[in-house]
């Protein structure tokens, strides 16, 4: 692209919101979207694999298409997708999504009801995960879409030797095939259709992309964001465009020494990012860069600088970074980074390589595997080319624990009875404390159990020949990558609301068993009436400073204790289908959703409100400063808990400003690499400029604040996250 | 008697610190921002912006006087006996002091030794001025030191020699105000002479310790001093930093909570660009290093 980016960039950022597409193209989305689901519905004999990959090719074969002169990334498919509102489903994910519910009932009926027995009381929340998917774009950008497809046909022609003509073996390998024919006349139609411009550049890349594997940055560029769309098309959302310092270097020293100048490879860069930024694809885009390998040696390269230079020049917050750290990272890539970060662009996540490292050599997986991880969404580790680890399949709120231990395994807002029947004349904090364990034991053993036995039925729910067709091993064995072909098929359990937990366990310790100033029958009626009357007890109970975050020993020893059982029982349990459990502490929204539907908590909490997020210390709780809240996570062993555990930290930009200040930041975050913390992130904002967005929304419309794994528009948040922010600011020093 | 001890202070000497505040002043700084810190002896605070009118302290003593459905706070019959903060549910009342031990100031600051040792940070006592309790100081100096943790001192220098030189074994920087050369205008801004306090300073410095001096920079206070600050800085021997420390407002509500007027509720805060030009004019007066927050 000759065209300097800058000039442009206004007409390409919100390029997605403003697409207009060319109707002689394909046929419109609603239209698309009524013969979709006939295709997906209607009664069949073909194996689902197959009716999947009709209908994604009749979706790439009639979707409209808008070619835009002012990116090289040119191209845009009409999927029926609000990219406005943070959406994700494409129309053909809109066809196949009633199949879920269906397999679901006819499969795993007595399972099923349970299952939405828990959900209704906001304990749980389980999915077939399609949506954390990292390709491996090693294998990708070897053999290209021609090259895969070849693969796919030399593959089913071997196992058609041995092979029962419907196997499922082959029948993986048709639907694969079906859907690269349609890739591959997708990629002739748009090169058509781009002759019609003067785009020169853009019709070659395509054209090659049709018959080849990208050779040039610009192509592995484009193939990126094709595949990305590919997989979106169909039920999947690549969820990391891999370690692209490493994986683009070898493209762009092969274009300089073609003699491409330094300006058009930044442009490119610049082009590709804002493509991402554009698009606002739910939870950012993400990729990984530097990093260690086995031995410690820092892979941080040329590319890894000019990567971040570039994004920092360009302001943006999508795609988002995972910046892979370790003891040997090069010292300018850590200060240039925590200096975008002290800046409020916050959309730099800190991974522990150490930390990481460890979690997979508990699940007995060896650094030279591990070493190629990168992350997934938010913050979960997956080996690229070797590892499936359905990232969210499970996310359980905690805090329901404590409800059902103080109440025989009831849930208080419905009545419904959807935990343990345990005993209720309780007479010690220990067997209190005991019969909460054994709430978490029994909803997470039927939670893992309902999610192992769904997964025998994901091809069934979802065929995923697009990403299953970046693996050699689902390509040579002719397995959806469902069927768990890799070498590691390991699963997730991610455990949340754990500061309100303790908090509340602490209150009942103190307050009922300690002090002795309210009973055990009394806490009862007093959550059951949301604290109506206690209001008194209440404010004490909230001021009282032993919470969790705030480096005490009674509530991060309680959380120790959690943890420790929860690791022991799960971490890296064998399943029945092969693969390990893995466990994260990340709850994204459902530190909210889980809140409306849990009633009034111990530590002062009142019903339907937030539970605590993430790590984080329940709202508002974590008085002791920042340095208490990582002291109290440092304490974990995050070895256990590979799946995500962030550090969400919190900074007034007086706490970083400066050279002092980018030094003492660049310390806080060795102190907590060095001590194991997992991943931190966050973000450096004065409470004051949130007060004041809230006040005039008008004046900050582009104020952004660090969500979990991925940012928002500040004023585009309900007021009730909004306030949440705004108490963390204030207690954290913002 | 301490009224705070703060984690994670970036402005107060190297690396990542702990800062304790002792309670108790000579000096009555118009712009302080810690008006908490003057008095030696407990303090109610009351924001009445935060009072649910819940009347909960009114039958405790005679500061709290019910007024038809409102509280009304009497100051004047405020012995600070802390009954009505434990009954406060909205957060409106809060005790400014606390009565620690050596041992229990030194242990709640040392906390963060992990963050002090691995950022080349440490412990500063702050204020108030610290050394008008130099006893408590040293008890506490000592045990800050028997952990190999770095210790500054925030002074604004209003005190005896003695209690330097009772300090001194103990302290590794100083961080040293200069609000004004020109004792007129030293005694317009502080009520008090800053004879001792320049004498104090040449002392130090004679003893060979570094001192990062201070100079807060207030608008039509104490905005002339600059030039004669750098002089009599310039012939100071051990000065590793002369800090310009901007006049902020953000202690008015602040003097509200203590029933007190606001001071210089006409003074602006000075923008980004004129503390840059006082720094470069600091520099221009041959001042190697002078920097700001």
């Amino acid at each position: 692209m000759k065209q300097p980016f800058f000039a442009n960039r206004p007409l390409i950022e919100n390029e997605f919101e403003q697409a207009i597409f060319d109707p002689s193209t394909g046929i419109s989305p609603d239209e698309l979207l009524l013969t979709l689901k006939e295709m997906c519905d209607a009664p069949t004999d073909e194996a689902r694999p197959i009716v999947f990959a009709k209908a994604f090719a009749y979706l790439l074969d009639n979707v409209q298409l808008q070619i835009n002169e002012h990116t090289p990334f040119s191209v845009k498919f009409n999927l029926g997708i609000d990219y406005t509102e943070f959406a994700t489903k494409s129309i053909l994910q809109i066809a196949v999504s009633p199949q879920k519910s269906r397999v679901r009932a006819e499969k795993l009926p007595q399972e099923y009801a349970q299952y939405r027995n828990f959900a209704s009381v906001g304990l749980d929340w389980m999915m077939v995960d399609f949506t954390h998917t990292v390709p491996n774009w090693d294998y990708l950008l070897k053999y290209g879409f021609a090259g895969i497809l070849q693969n796919a046909r030399d593959s089913r022609e071997k196992l058609s030797a041995t092979e029962a003509p419907q196997s499922e073996r082959l029948v993986f390998l048709d639907s694969v095939i079906l859907c690269y024919e349609a890739i591959i006349r997708l990629l002739e139609r748009i090169y058509a259709y781009s002759l019609r411009f003067d785009l020169p550049e853009f019709s070659k890349c395509i054209k090659n992309l049709s018959t080849r594997p990208p050779e040039t940055l610009y192509e592995v560029m484009m193939f990126s964001v094709l595949y990305l769309y590919f997989e979106e098309a169909g039920v999947e959302r690549a969820r990391s465009l891999g370690p692209i310092d490493r994986l683009y270097l070898p493209y762009l020293e092969a274009d300089r020494k073609r003699g491409m100048a330094e300006e058009e490879i930044q442009d490119l860069f610049r082009y590709y990012f804002i493509h991402f930024t554009a698009a606002k694809r739910f939870a950012e885009q993400p990729f990984t860069i530097c990093g260690s390998d086995k031995d410690g040696k820092d892979l941080t390269c040329e590319l890894s600088h000019m990567i971040l230079d570039i994004y920092d020049e360009m302001d943006i917050y999508d795609p988002k970074i995972h910046l892979r750290c370790h003891k040997a990272l090069d010292e300018r890539i850590l200060k240039k980074a925590a200096r975008i970060i002290s800046d409020g662009h916050n959309s730099i996540c800190l991974i522990n390589d150490e930390a990481v490292y460890r979690g997979y050599e508990r699940l007995g997986i060896p650094r030279e595997e591990s070493q190629n991880y990168v992350i997934s969404g938010c913050y979960e580790p997956i080996i690229m080319g070797r590892e499936e680890a359905e990232i969210c399949a499970m996310r359980f709120n905690t805090v329901k624990c404590v409800e059902f231990a103080l109440n025989g395994g009831k849930d208080i807002m419905t009545g419904i009875r959807a935990g343990l029947a345990s005993k209720t004349d309780i007479e010690s904090f220990d067997e209190l404390f005991e019969i909460f364990l054994q709430q978490l034991d029994y909803c997470t053993d039927f939670a893992l159990d309902f999610i192992e036995k769904q997964g025998r039925y994901s091809t069934l729910i979802n065929p995923s020949p697009i990403y299953s067709s970046s693996f050699a091993e689902c390509i040579e064995n002719g397995k959806d990558v469902h069927e768990y072909p890799l070498a590691y098929n390991n699963l997730s359990l991610k455990h949340h609301g754990l500061a309100t937990t303790v908090d509340s366990l602490v209150a009942v310790k103190k307050f009922v068993f300690d002090n002795k100033e309210v009973s055990l029958e009394e806490i009862r009626q007093i959550l059951a009436h949301d604290w109506q009357g206690y209001e008194e007890l209440q404010a004490r109970i909230t001021s009282n400073t032993e919470k969790y975050g705030n480096n005490r020993p009674l509530p991060d020893q309680i959380m120790s204790d959690i943890l420790e059982h929860i690791a022991d029982r799960y971490c890296g349990k064998e399943l029945a289908r092969g693969g390990k459990v893995r466990l994260g502490l990340d709850s994204v929204y459902h530190c909210i959703k889980h809140g409306e539907k849990t009633s009034a908590t111990p530590n002062g909490r009142n019903a339907t409100t937030p539970i605590s997020k993430n790590l984080c210390a329940t709202d508002g709780m974590d008085r002791g400063g920042i340095t208490a809240y990582m002291q109290s996570l440092l304490k974990i062993d995050f070895s256990a808990f590979l799946d995500g555990a962030p550090f969400d930290f919190m900074l007034h930009p007086s706490a970083v400003e400066g050279e002092k200040g980018l030094d003492d930041f660049v310390s806080l975050i060795k102190i907590f690499l060095s001590c194991g913390g997992f991943a931190m992130q966050g973000n450096v904002v004065g409470g004051e400029t949130l007060k004041a967005a809230q006040l005039h929304p008008e004046k900050y419309a582009t104020l952004q604040v660090r969500v979990c794994g991925w940012n928002e528009y500040f004023v585009k948040l309900s007021k009730l996250k909004q306030d949440m922010f705004i108490r963390q600011c204030e207690v954290m020093g913002g | 008697m301490i009224f705070a001890i703060k984690p994670f202070e970036i402005h107060d000497g190297d690396g990542i610190r702990t800062t304790v505040f002792f309670k108790g002043c000579p000096l009555r700084c118009q712009w302080c921002h810690n008006p908490e810190s003057w008095s030696p002896k407990k303090e109610l605070l009351f924001d009445a912006e935060l009072c649910r009118d819940c009347l909960k302290c009114v039958s405790l003593c005679d500061a709290h006087i019910q007024s038809g459905t409102s509280h009304l706070f009497e100051r004047k019959n405020c012995t600070a006996c802390e009954k009505c903060v434990s009954v406060c549910p909205s957060g409106a009342l809060e005790i400014a002091g606390m009565e620690l031990s050596a041992e229990e100031i030194a242990e709640e600051a040392l906390k963060d030794e992990l963050f002090m040792k691995g950022s080349g940070g440490g412990v500063t006592f702050s204020g108030g001025e610290p050394l008008m309790q130099v006893d408590l100081c040293v008890d506490v100096a000592r045990r800050i030191k028997a952990r190999g943790v770095n210790l500054a001192i925030d002074t604004c220098g209003a005190v005896p020699r003695s209690a330097i030189d009772q300090i001194l074994p103990f302290v590794d920087t100083f961080l040293f105000d200069i609000k004004a050369i020109d004792e007129q205008t030293h005694v317009a801004c502080t009520g008090v002479s800053n004879k001792q306090i320049l004498e104090n300073l040449r002392y130090v410095d004679s003893l060979g310790i570094p001192i990062e001096i201070r100079y807060p920079y207030v608008p039509t206070m104490n905005d002339m001093e600059d030039e004669r600050i750098a002089c009599f800085v310039k012939d100071l021997k051990h000065v590793t930093c002369l800090r310009v420390l901007p006049y902020h407002s953000y202690a008015e509500r602040k003097y509200a909570r203590m029933g007190l007027p606001y001071p210089l509720p006409n003074v602006p805060v000075p923008t980004k660009e004129e503390i840059s030009a006082v720094v470069e004019k600091l520099k221009k007066c041959g001042l190697a290093n002078v920097s700001t927050f």
